[in-house]
């Protein structure tokens, strides 16, 4: 069973932490289908947060399309996003290494580069 | 919530037990021994006519113990306000207890009321228990009825007693209330109760019921209905105890023998009946004093209250001491609803 | 749905002392709620008017919709526990669940027994004998097995050590997991709120200084780094709730929109601490309370 820890100084609200790291889970092959996350009394048994924190990032995951709650059962995952998956994206790679040949062309630093890359995702991640 | 107030007062419950049923022994024993030991000497002076005498020793040998007992017992009630009463509230107070307690899902007024019931009926059956011992304990010295009247003996006996614990018990929980801190509120609780406890029958009693004052020259007529004479102050105070004084009544006050003119008869000036004590063939008869004052036209008084008076007096002492008791209880439930803790 | 805590001008006086000064709060169920304040801020008089501990000077409050400590029904909704933890220290645990039966009629005594069991507590140990957290957590365990539809603790965790005090935390969000239970919990140390509140109220100067679910006031506030410039210069709809100059920077904490419309500053978004402490600091501090840009904008 996957274990979840808080990080209260990483400015990512907590659901959002649990959310990012049953992706991980995820990514790394720890959590495939039909494996059942761990009850929101488990959670919090183990770690001190808030339940409806908890519930907020199942029912995200649920909204994302990789979690499925059943009612009186529990929550599910619904897919498996294994390593395969990475290389499945080429193109998506190419497409980046492209553009950072253009942001350094363009005569961003590094620390610019990761400030820009940095401000977009959070960005793009809140309009989810 | 019983179980709770039974619990809290379960050591200081066994301990009273153990000492009641200790106390008990020892007056059921030596009052046995008392009592079989008057019979023995009643067979031993009727047969020798010397029972006057036999009533004097016997007297002198064991009213000091009786006095004893009186008075552990006339200060147990202000004992009892302070080790059970103070602590009562004032110790949950002071832990911070009060707060689990008065979360639980019985409302305060409840809390108090069993708390108590539990420790004052403790309370007053202990000191009922051990005031009903003792007053049948005393019976065999009982010779005269007046005795009963004594400050300490009849806040001791029958009534009184009872109503005298149930104050001291309620004041101890008002004042541990009031003071918050246990140990300052047993101080000041056993001060107040005792004052109580000693005010009530010393200043009050004598006014509660009307008194009679008679007021007669002292000469040889009187004489043989003297039954004390007593010397104060090295000689400068004269009281005669006994004429028109009915059997068994309660002597409220006696004022030392006056002349004519309204001054305290003394030794010095008197001193010619008085000679006669320093003859060397030993104290005169006591009828002596009365036959030679009467040439002076010296006269005394007596205030005394019936020997009938004694239960109502019993009654309303207690009912005053109920009284003090049921306002002192007042006083902790409104408080209670206060909330200002 | 009922508030679980509504207060109206709630003011609470000692004397000439002023514990609470008009107090409005409206506190909807469901939350872990967080009372943070310094000492002396009226944390814990509130706490006690809320479970009846206490009356109020003047003002109302309702806690589950009655007036607090109003009978044996009501008290048995509300579970307490005091500043210290106070327990019996002459009776043994198992007396106090036995007290806890005996006197609380929705009494789970298998929940009593599972956590004393859980908790590794000796039943026959004297509570006086037990360590500072076993002790809170049998408070904790009391105020529990009650079934109360709300729980107030009042700093149940200041004098833990760090362990203890993670330990306490967790059983207790077991227990709103289990039982929804809402909870009012007061403390001076942001970090252990931030984990487990999601709703907010700061007190300081004995004054609500604000009050919110947690997720609004973390996307409402933000910090604003600019040139120097005054307070009315920033945009309509912001409140400035501080503002610092330097002779070229200005660094404005503001509260508005989510989403700020972008200018010429740079917008963060602030921590739950570092927004409590610019409430506090306002309030300890009115002298500096710079003016409002939109004084009209609703808190």
């Amino acid at each position: 069973m996957i274990e979840f820890h808080l990080d209260p100084h990483s400015g990512l609200a907590p659901y959002l932490q649990i959310v990012r790291q049953v992706r991980q889970a995820l990514l790394l092959g720890l959590l495939s289908q039909g494996d059942q996350l761990p009850t929101v009394k488990d959670v919090v048994a183990k770690v001190a947060i808030n339940p409806n924190t908890v519930s907020k990032a199942y029912r995200e995951l649920e909204h994302l399309g990789l979690a499925a709650a059943k009612p009186g059962v529990g929550t599910f995952i619904t897919q498996s996003l294994g390593q395969a998956s990475l290389a499945d994206h080429g193109p998506l790679q190419a497409a980046l290494r492209d553009w950072l040949e253009g942001a350094r062309a363009a005569g961003l630093t590094e620390p610019g580069i990761e400030a820009m890359f940095h401000n977009t995702f959070s960005e793009n991640s809140e309009e989810e | 919530m019983i179980w709770l107030a039974l619990r809290q007062f379960r050591t200081q419950g066994l301990a009273a037990l153990a000492l009641v049923v200790a106390a008990s022994a020892y007056l059921l024993v030596t009052g046995l021994n008392l009592r079989s030991e008057y019979a023995a000497d009643q067979v031993l002076c009727t047969a020798k006519n010397t029972c006057d005498a036999m009533m004097s020793d016997f007297h002198r040998a064991h009213v000091p113990t009786l006095d004893l007992i009186h008075l552990i017992l006339f200060v147990t009630p202000a004992l009892i306000g302070l080790f059970w009463g103070a602590p009562l509230i004032a110790r949950e107070l002071e832990t911070g207890t009060y707060q689990l307690a008065w979360n639980q899902s019985v409302t305060r007024a409840r809390w108090l009321t069993v708390k108590l019931l539990v420790v004052g009926s403790a309370a007053i059956l202990a000191v009922g228990l051990l005031s009903m011992l003792a007053t049948w304990w005393g019976r065999p010295l009982e010779f005269d009825a007046s005795d009963r009247f004594g400050v300490v003996a009849f806040t001791t006996r029958d009534l009184v007693p009872f109503a005298s614990a149930a104050f001291a018990i309620t004041l101890g929980i008002a004042i541990g209330a009031l003071m918050r801190r246990s140990v300052p509120a047993m101080a000041v609780t056993f001060a107040v109760a005792l004052f109580v406890q000693i005010f009530v029958p010393t200043v009050l009693r004598p006014h509660l019921l009307p008194s009679t004052t008679v007021t007669y020259a002292v000469n040889e007529q009187i004489a043989d209905q003297v039954h004390g004479i007593e010397l104060r102050n090295g000689g400068s105070e004269i009281f005669i105890v006994g004429p028109f004084l009915p059997k068994g009544a309660w002597v409220v006050s006696v004022p030392p023998v006056t002349d004519a003119s309204g001054q305290n008869v003394s030794v010095n000036t008197h001193p010619d009946c008085f000679a006669a004590e320093n003859k060397p063939a030993g104290p005169a008869p006591i009828s002596d004093l009365p036959t030679c004052l009467g040439q002076y036209h010296v006269n005394s008084s007596v205030t005394f209250q019936p020997a009938s008076h004694y239960w109502p007096l019993q009654w309303m002492q207690s009912a005053i001491y109920l009284a003090l008791a049921a306002l002192v209880t007042g006083w902790c439930f409104w408080w209670l609803q206060r909330r200002r803790v | 749905m009922t508030a679980v805590l509504q207060a109206e001008s709630l003011t609470k006086n000692y004397g000439r002392r002023r514990a609470l000064v008009d107090c409005t709060l409206a506190i909807p169920p469901g939350h872990v709620v967080g009372l943070v304040g310094p000492n002396g801020a009226g944390k814990s008089t509130l706490l006690k008017i809320a479970c009846g501990m206490l009356a109020p000077s003047t003002g109302t409050i309702e806690v589950l919709g009655d007036r607090p400590a109003t009978g044996p029904a009501q008290l048995a909704r509300v579970g307490y526990v005091a500043q210290d933890t106070p327990t019996y220290s002459n009776l043994s645990v198992a007396d106090h669940l036995t007290i806890g039966a005996a006197m609380n009629p929705r009494w789970d005594a298998t929940l009593a027994k599972e956590r004393v069991d859980q908790l590794d507590l000796d039943p026959k140990q004297k509570a006086g004998k037990l360590s500072g957290g076993q002790r809170a957590q049998l408070a904790l365990t009391m105020a529990v097995a009650k079934r109360p539809e709300l729980l107030i603790l009042d700093e149940p965790v200041a004098s833990l050590d760090p362990l203890a005090r993670r330990s306490f935390l967790r059983h207790l969000m077991e227990s709103v997991a289990d039982n929804d239970t809402s909870v009012i919990l007061s403390s001076h140390v942001m970090s252990d709120l931030e984990r487990v509140c999601d709703y907010l109220v700061v007190l300081e100067s004995s004054r609500v200084q604000l009050a919110g679910e947690t997720e609004d006031l973390l996307a409402q506030h933000h910090r604003i780094v600019c040139t120097r410039r005054n307070a009315e210069d920033l945009p309509q709809g912001l409140e400035v709730i501080s503002a610092e100059h330097t002779d070229r920077q200005s660094t404005f904490i503001v509260r508005g929109e989510p989403r700020l419309r972008p200018g010429d500053w740079s917008a963060e978004p602030l921590a739950l601490e570092d927004i409590v402490l610019t409430y506090m600091e306002r309030a300890a501090d009115p002298g500096r309370r710079p003016t409002s840009a939109d004084p009209e904008v609703g808190r």
